[in-house]
This record gives C-alpha cells, structure tokens and sequence, in this order.
C-alpha cells in the first residue's frame, strides 16, 4: 500500500529514464481517445444495419462502453496530469472505412451480418492490441491506479470480441452467451 | 383453391432454396473478397517489415521481425495455395487498413527516430498489425470450415497460428526488456 502510494507520487522523478517511454504513452493514449470517439460515430450505423437482434444488441451495448472507454482516457490523462495532445488515428480511420464500405456493398446480402461482424473484430482486435500495450507500458512505468482503468477497457474489449464470435456461430442467444461468459470469467479471476 | 394452396407451397420452397444458394454463393464471393484483401495485407507486409528490423535497436526484436518476414513470406504463397484449392485465380485488392496500419507504424519510427523508446513503439506497431491478421485469418478460417473447404481450413488455420505466436513473441521481448532496464 505504502509501495504503490510512493511510486505514484514520486514516479516522475524517480524514473527519468523512462521519459521517452511516458512521451510514447501519452502520444499513443491521444491516438486511443480519437479512436474511440471516432469508433462512437460510426456504431450507431452498424447497430442499424444489423439484421439479427443479437448483433444489434450487443453493438448497441457496445456503443456505450466505447462512450465509457474514452472517458476513462480522459480519467488517466488527468490522473497523470497531463493533457492530450491532439492526434488523428489513422488506423481506426482506415478500419472504419474498410466497415463502411463492407456494409454498403453487403447491404441487400444475406451475409451482412457476418460481414458487419468481420469488419468489428478487425476493430475490437486493433484495440486489444493497443490497450494490451498501453497496459504494458503502464506496468513498466508504474502507473498502478491507471493500469486498473486501462485493464478494464481491454477485459472489455476482449469480451466483445468473444461475444462477436458467439454471435457469428449462433452457439446460444446473446444473454447466454453473456452469462456464460460473465461465469467464465469470475472463475478465471478467482485464479492467483 | 388447393391448387393455388399447392403453388403457394412450392414457390415459398423454392424461394428458401433460392436463398440458402444465394447465402453460400454470397459466403464464398465474401470469402474470396476477404483472401484478396489479405493477400494484399501480406505483400505490404514483406515491404515493411525489412525498415522495421533496420529501425530496431535490440537484437533480439530485430531478429524476431526478420523471422516473421519470413513467415510472412510464406503466408503469401499458403494464400496462393488456398485459391488454388478452391480452384479460383488468386486475387489481391488494396487492403486499407493494413495501409493505415503500416502508415501509422512508419510516422510512429520517425518521431521515435533516436528515441531510446524506438523498440517499444515498434513493438506496439507490430502488434496491431498482427492482431488485425488473426483478426482476418480468424474469421476466414471460420467461414472456410462452415463451407466445408477442408485444405484452406488447414492452411488458413497454420498461418493463424504463427501470427498468434508472432504476436506472443512480441509481448515476451517487451516484457524481457522492461524488465532488463528495471
């Protein structure tokens, strides 16, 4: 307790030669927020093209995590007292446009819904992978109480990720499949 | 009365015939469209991947990247191969994320030009990029076996597998080296 209160308070001083890795990190946090408010435009419009209830649904309660992953940014910007610069996501602008234009093009076809669910795996894993190293970078710098907020949106991602393949498989409806999961992962939590 | 009864029958038969034939012709043109997108990931790939071994500072990331051009090379002919079992020419189409992806990876290395924290934003690069591959081989693969195309389910399934372990490896060097300068 005494531990992780010190690091907080004196981590910038104790670590200089971590500079340019907590430059690295606020860069790529910037990226992150842009990329969730972009992601937030673009939801609502796979969420109303989605033909099956259950991938509705879960887009839909997609959406408002992602609304809740860029506030928490925001909480880790002002946790570390920094402020955001401005950044463009190139990729999640790319991503999204690769899913637009799949959506357009399979908008009479009978397989929307599993090309809709293709384009948002495709971007569910571009954010395992960048709060997967955000996480990392948070670890090595000793940023514990922003790791907690980061490691709560990359469960989250992870989640939707696996619920898209559920969905996909149509292994049970989306209520099971989010119990099942909620089990799964208590027990797996349990764990040391 | 029956007869139109019989009609209405047979039309409405048809119709779910019709589309389960359209739902598995639309599938594999789906298929088809997704193999030419990563076919063109992967070429951008092996174009990439060589500056990014060159801007590493550790040796052991370099190395780990100079083996997974090599893997990439390979996933190129295995998608080949799979048009090939399917009896189709093999296509490729602009694949635009993995531009962004790779333009977003090279104006990272120039601002981290110098940078002791190059390795790390290399990393991070790298690893979006492999999880947007076991994204598509992911779902590829999954369309594959629901189709029944045995040999591409194999094949798809093997370079799966390698960006998962191309992508494991990446989170073991940056655990390695954080460590190291702990």
């Amino acid at each position: 307790m005494n531990i992780t209160n010190e690091i907080e308070t004196d981590a910038p001083a104790q670590k200089p030669m971590n500079e340019n890795l907590h430059r690295l990190f606020v860069a790529q946090l910037a990226e992150m927020y842009d990329a969730e408010k972009k992601l937030a435009l673009a939801l609502p419009i796979v969420a109303k093209a989605a033909r099956s209830e259950d991938l509705k649904k879960l887009v839909e309660v997609h959406l408002k995590e992602t609304e809740g992953h860029a506030t928490t940014i925001r909480m880790v910007a002002e946790s570390l007292g920094v402020e955001l610069p401005d950044r463009t996501c190139k990729a999640m602008r790319a991503l999204i446009k690769e899913a637009v234009v799949s959506l357009a093009k399979h908008a009479t076809s009978p397989v929307l819904d599993i090309a809709l669910i293709a384009a948002a795996q495709k971007i569910e894993h571009y954010e395992i992978a960048a709060y997967g190293t955000l996480c990392a970078w948070a670890t090595e710098m000793g940023h514990t109480s922003e790791l907690a907020l980061l490691t709560s949106t990359l469960r989250q991602e992870r989640t939707a990720d696996e619920l898209l393949t559920g969905v996909a498989q149509h292994t049970a409806p989306l209520e099971e499949l989010i119990k099942k999961h909620i089990l799964t992962r208590a027990t797996a939590d349990m764990k040391p | 009365m029956k007869q139109t009864e019989k009609n209405t029958r047979g039309r409405n038969s048809t119709e779910s015939e019709n589309e389960g034939g359209e739902m598995s012709a639309e599938l594999h043109q789906l298929f088809l469209d997704e193999l030419a997108d990563l076919l063109n990931a992967e070429t951008q790939l092996t174009k990439a991947l060589p500056k990014m071994a060159k801007a590493a500072q550790s040796q052991d990331l370099a190395e780990a990247i100079r083996s997974h051009l090599e893997e990439t090379e390979n996933h190129v002919t295995r998608l080949k191969e799979v048009f090939e079992t399917l009896n189709e020419k093999a296509k490729s189409k602009t694949c635009k994320a993995m531009k962004g992806l790779i333009e977003e990876g090279s104006e990272l290395m120039e601002e981290l030009k110098g940078s002791s924290a190059i390795d790390a934003g290399l990393i991070a690069a790298a690893q979006k990029v492999e999880h947007y591959e076991i994204a598509s081989y992911g779902a590829v693969r999954a369309w594959a076996e629901q189709m029944g195309h045995t040999e591409a389910v194999e094949l798809l399934g093997e370079t799966l597998d390698e960006e998962k372990a191309a992508d494991e490896k990446l989170t073991e060097i940056a655990q390695e080296s954080a460590n190291s300068q702990a």
